[in-house]
């Protein structure tokens, strides 16, 4: 139930009914409805009511020849999924992916547990030129609804030849990143 | 003790309690359809409160002179009964 503001004064004689509103209150601050619109600043959230972790890396990783999905070295986070059955928003970013050899296909995927025998939740493909291998900026994005509780999300990579290269720096970090949205 | 019934009948809403007054001035609920509160005030009527809104529970008078409503500081008292300044009633005290 929506808010009602509620004060005494000196010398007054409340009924129950009166001192009842206060219960009201504090039920609705419960469940909710007494919190006004647009009440909750910033500053007043917990650092993890959205964001629940976030991982990158600031050097280059190349994984050698990896045919099958293989786990990004240091592109796995771990976190707790709350309770509440918000929907979980897993990004994972590069500012070029590519495989090492022209005239190959490159995945770059999302992990819900182990790379290759959990559950993938999202792919981008790259394929290399007939002259160079240069690679594209990924940025995938995976939107899941977990149970509550412990999870570990990880980044993969393969590719159809030659090596997978996940390019990353101290001014461009490859990360990623898990939130509750 | 003396004990008085009366029914408070809200003038914004029509809504009504009944109250019974013992003595001076405590007030005994006797049902709390629509009227709330009461207040002996310090013009030594009686202010009310309604569920609709409508509120006397303190003068115009005292809003004004008392910074803290539920603590009021004996200047502020002694200003106000010293000159007591009445407001048009906002509830009707009929007796039962």
């Amino acid at each position: 139930m929506a808010y009602q503001s509620w004060s005494v004064s000196f010398g007054e004689q409340p009924s129950a009914a009166k001192w009842n509103i206060i219960g009201t209150n504090m039920a609705g601050f419960n469940d909710g409805t007494a919190i006004g619109t647009n009440a909750i600043a910033a500053a007043s959230l917990a650092t993890t009511a959205i964001t629940l972790g976030y991982t990158q890396i600031t050097g280059t990783v190349t994984l050698t020849t990896p045919t099958v999905d293989t786990l990004v070295t240091g592109l796995t986070q771990a976190v707790t999924i709350p309770a509440g059955s918000r929907k979980i928003k897993v990004s994972a970013y590069c500012s070029d992916f590519h495989s090492s050899n022209v005239n190959s296909s490159s995945n770059l995927t999302i992990w819900d547990g182990t790379v290759g025998s959990g559950t993938q939740l999202q792919s981008w493909a790259h394929i290399s030129g007939t002259v160079d291998s240069d690679g594209l900026g990924a940025y995938l994005v995976a939107i899941v609804t977990p149970s509550a509780g412990a999870k570990t999300y990880n980044v993969g990579a393969k590719a159809s030849a030659g090596n997978a290269v996940i390019t990353a720096a101290s001014t461009t970090p490859a990360f990623i990143l898990v939130e509750a949205i | 003790m003396q004990t008085k019934r009366y029914q408070i009948k809200c003038l914004d809403c029509g809504g009504t309690s009944i109250i019974e007054i013992w003595g001076q001035d405590i007030v005994h609920w006797i049902n709390t359809d629509q009227v709330i509160s009461a207040r002996k005030r310090l013009d030594n009527q009686w202010g009310f409160q309604c569920f609709c809104g409508n509120n006397d529970i303190m003068t115009t008078q005292e809003k004004r002179t008392i910074d803290n409503p539920a603590n009021p500081l004996p200047q502020e008292v002694q200003q106000i009964i010293e000159n007591i300044k009445a407001d048009a009633p906002k509830f009707r005290m009929e007796p039962q």
